[in-house]
């Protein structure tokens, strides 16, 4: 059905913040505002063995982190965005004021802001009412299971990667540390396409929501 | 005193196929500075549940931590750490009459001090015999109390759990609350909460409290399982002497934070209760990632000594409202969906669904939400004074800010169902993760079901004679009867899976009711008792995979509705879709299985490509 859906108020949270609101249908034209991403540069990546295409929201970013806002870098960043609400508490939305994040500017910004760890925001779906996700860095890496320490330590030698820490969640998955940003996508994809381990993918940051 | 330390550094290089160090190496005498000194002054008192320890500060800590035994002379060595302190401790979810033990040591970035003398105190039962809100707590015991609206509940609407606590409180069973926090010093869970358990994704201590006054979500639902009873304050858990673990994940959800939080401590954590997921109301196919179904798979095969730990989610909140078509259904959530998972369905105080709580092929069973805080939902714990949910903004709801009428949602059905599965493992610590759904589902009661002239028309009854709904799953959680059936329980067979695949690839007529269907034939799987059943389904080439409703029959005549067509907010496609199904519990899987497939709007259109049917279950023992 072709009929974008009514936003309303509904339980969880929002309705218990608001103490004795009751849910109400809704402004049907609040899905009119969301942005259509079709012609944004689109990603991929790898979900286990499955491919997955993510598209670039060019006006948001995401800083990792964050730090106070009376951090000189931190002001910096607020002269060019504004905050975007957000319940995670460990990273902060920014909406640019000016300005895309294509690849250049992005590396701009990181030059500009060295102290503070930020990557673009992706979507799961051509609109950016869809799952939004980020690179905070790292990346997962599950190499074959029978392999021993030593045949570990020779892969991460041969591809110039080093360790975070083991993911305690089955035998050689571990996170491997790279920059955040796209770098970490194209690290973990460029590590997947070598055919040589069981999957690869960036440590993403996603969106999730109370019930 | 300072402290002299020779370094000596060895230069390697690492490449791509070599690792090479020189074989020479130079010194260098750094100074740094000694870490802090002792702590002094260690002072303890016990209470029903947890003691509370405090020390003098030293200059120079940036943190103190905690070294516990149950055994006189503890050291650094022998003790459970709890560090990232400042000076103060409530140490909770101890045995009341037990002795522990405690030293404590500074800490700051050149070290750690020596510990203090050691200190002991024995929790002891503070001899209170009431719970002042357990009259409000409907969910617990309705008797027809009204909400807000004045309206009476429907009585014997409950999760049958008071004739469960004459034997069973939840002692000795643990129950991570993944969520955006937990209030660990709050009074009403101080005395259950474990705290070296606990883990705080933000700064990695073990206190995952919330430090922001709107993060009370994770607080609620704590006290919604584990209460502490007869304390003479406020309300009362289902499990009200189990321990509760904090896991603040939704502060920091990343992959790798999401599959710890799903494994962490899974040798000790008996139950992980998550009130959270994909977002409602929005129609579209939200998978879960690979990393997450890999944790949840390693917690179901090494979890509790290879037990499996159990994992309880919120089956949503996104069901449409009327007039409009339902929206969401749990079987689009791709972790509420995922097989083991133990979805649950949220329930109002006459018994029927809430209005936002979705259906789903996948719901296992179903416990309450309440409708809104105008009508009547559900008492907690709340961030203690004005944080929270009772701020100072709310009306309707108590005097007393630590605590909240107006908790609801799928959220709150969840910890209940976690709750009542304390009891069961207390009953019974033998129960592997299946037998624990299986004795939920068949104990469930049958909600929404009497009189005959006003039951839900979904129910029906499945190949082996057992009701089952798309709304409830088996019904809402009977408690009392789930443990009963624990006790002497004999855990189910070995599992056996059996899994075929098809490529029909028919086109699906657009906008008709009849469709396109497809057919395959299990033949000698040895599964005469099926458990669960999954159903991986493409059709990647129709741009809307909203349009389309999606029914499978098995060959007992039992339909699962997969999915409806509905509104959504986007354009998914189904690309091996992984949809479960628990309604076909006990019946036997070889013979005819169909896969139905209609496109119910017009526009898009495309080809049902492929699926792949796998049954799991045992053989009758």
């Amino acid at each position: 059905m072709k009929r974008v859906i009514h936003y309303f108020i509904y339980p969880l949270g929002l309705i218990m913040m608001s103490g004795m609101m009751q849910a109400v249908a809704a402004d049907k034209t609040v899905k009119a505002a969301n942005k259509n991403l079709t012609n944004s540069s689109q990603y991929f990546w790898y979900d286990g063995k499955r491919k997955k295409t993510i598209w670039l929201n060019p006006s948001l970013i995401v800083e990792f982190d964050p730090k106070p806002a009376s951090h000189r870098q931190s002001k910096n960043l607020a002269a060019s965005a504004s905050p975007v609400k957000i319940k995670q508490r460990g990273i902060k939305l920014w909406r640019l004021k000016t300005g895309v994040t294509s690849k250049s500017n992005m590396q701009q910004l990181k030059q500009q802001l060295p102290a503070v760890k930020i990557s673009q925001v992706l979507h799961d779906g051509p609109s950016d009412a869809t799952h939004k996700r980020a690179l905070p860095g790292n990346i997962i890496v599950h190499l074959d299971p029978n392999w021993d320490q030593q045949q570990v330590m020779t892969w991460l030698n041969q591809h110039a990667l080093q360790i975070e820490k083991p993911l305690n969640i089955g035998p050689n998955i571990f996170i491997v540390k790279t920059g955040p940003g796209l770098e970490a996508l194209e690290k973990a994809n460029e590590i997947y396409l070598t055919g040589e381990v069981v999957a690869a993918y960036p440590d993403w940051w996603q969106e999730v929501h109370k019930k | 005193m300072e402290q002299s330390v020779i370094i000596f550094f060895r230069i390697c290089v690492l490449s791509l196929f070599l690792t090479a160090c020189g074989g020479g190496s130079s010194s260098s005498t750094i100074t740094t500075p000694p870490p802090p000194g002792t702590p002094v002054n260690l002072q303890i008192s016990s209470h029903d549940g947890f003691t509370t320890l405090h020390w003098d500060s030293v200059a120079d800590a940036s943190s103190y931590s905690i070294y516990w035994s149950t055994q006189p002379g503890v050291t650094k060595t022998s003790g459970i750490k709890i560090e990232h302190l400042s000076t103060n401790l409530n140490h909770g979810g101890l045995v009341n009459g037990q002795s522990y033990y405690y030293v404590v040591a500074a800490k700051n970035e050149y070290g750690e001090s020596g510990i203090t003398n050691a200190v002991s105190g024995q929790p002891v039962d503070g001899g209170g015999i009431d719970d002042p809100l357990f009259a409000d707590q409907w969910h617990l015991d309705n008797t027809g109390q009204a909400g807000n609206n004045g309206i009476s509940g429907q009585s014997g609407e409950d999760i049958n759990v008071v004739p469960a606590w004459s034997a069973y409180r939840g002692e000795g069973i643990r129950i991570a609350v993944v969520d955006d926090g937990l209030q660990i010093n709050h009074p009403d869970l101080v005395s259950n909460v474990v705290n070296d358990l606990s883990y705080n994704y933000l700064n990695n201590s073990n206190d995952p409290s919330p430090s922001n006054p709107d993060d009370a979500h994770g607080t609620a639902v704590g006290g919604i399982i584990a209460a502490r009873d007869k304390n003479d304050i406020g309300a009362r858990g289902v499990a009200p002497r189990a321990n509760l673990v904090g896991y603040n994940l939704l502060q920091y959800f990343t992959l790798s934070t999401a599959a710890d939080a799903m494994t962490r401590g899974n040798q000790q954590v008996h139950i992980y209760s998550n009130s959270w997921g994909a977002e409602d109301y929005t129609g579209i196919l939200e998978d879960a990632p690979f990393t997450w179904k890999s944790a949840i798979t390693s917690g179901l095969t090494t979890g509790r000594n290879g037990l499996g730990n159990i994992y309880v989610f919120a089956a949503g909140n996104g069901r449409g409202v009327n007039p409009n078509p339902v929206v969401d259904n749990s079987n689009y959530d791709g972790m509420a969906n995922y097989r083991g998972i133990i979805a649950v369905a949220a329930l109002n105080d006459k018994g029927s669904y809430a209005g936002y709580s979705e259906p789903g092929a996948n719901i296992l069973v179903s416990a309450y939400g309440g409708e809104f805080c105008t009508t009547h939902t559900i008492s907690t714990t709340d961030l203690t004074g004005t944080a929270g949910f009772n701020n100072n903004f709310t009306t309707g709801d108590y005097a007393d800010r630590d605590y909240t009428k107006c908790m609801n949602g799928t959220s709150a059905a969840t910890p209940m169902v976690s709750g009542a599965i304390a009891l069961m493992l207390q009953a019974n610590p033998n129960l592997s993760w299946r037998d624990v759904r299986y004795i939920l589902a068949t104990t469930a009661r049958q909600n929404h079901f009497e009189p005959i002239s006003n039951r839900d028309p979904d129910w029906i009854q499945n190949g082996a004679n057992i009701w089952v709904n798309q709304n409830y799953g088996f019904g809402v959680i009977n408690t009392e009867a789930a443990v009963t059936a624990a006790v002497g329980w004999t855990n189910l067979g070995t599992e056996l899976s059996f899994n075929v695949n098809a490529t029909p690839s028919l086109q699906i007529p657009d906008n008709n009711a009849t469709g396109v269907s497809s057919d395959i034939i299990i033949n000698a799987s040895g599964i005469n008792k099926i458990e669960t059943v999954e159903v991986t389904f493409s059709a990647t080439n129709h741009a809307w995979s909203c349009d389309l409703e999606i029914i499978l029959t098995s060959p007992a005549d039992t339909e699962s509705v997969l999915a409806e067509t509905h509104d959504c907010i986007g354009n998914t496609v189904y690309d091996n879709w992984v949809f479960s199904s628990v309604r076909h519990l006990d019946e036997i899987a070889d013979g005819t299985w169909t896969l139905t497939v209609r496109d119910g709007a017009a526009a898009n259109t495309g080809k049902f490509q492929s699926w792949e049917l796998k049954i799991y279950g045992h053989a009758d023992p």
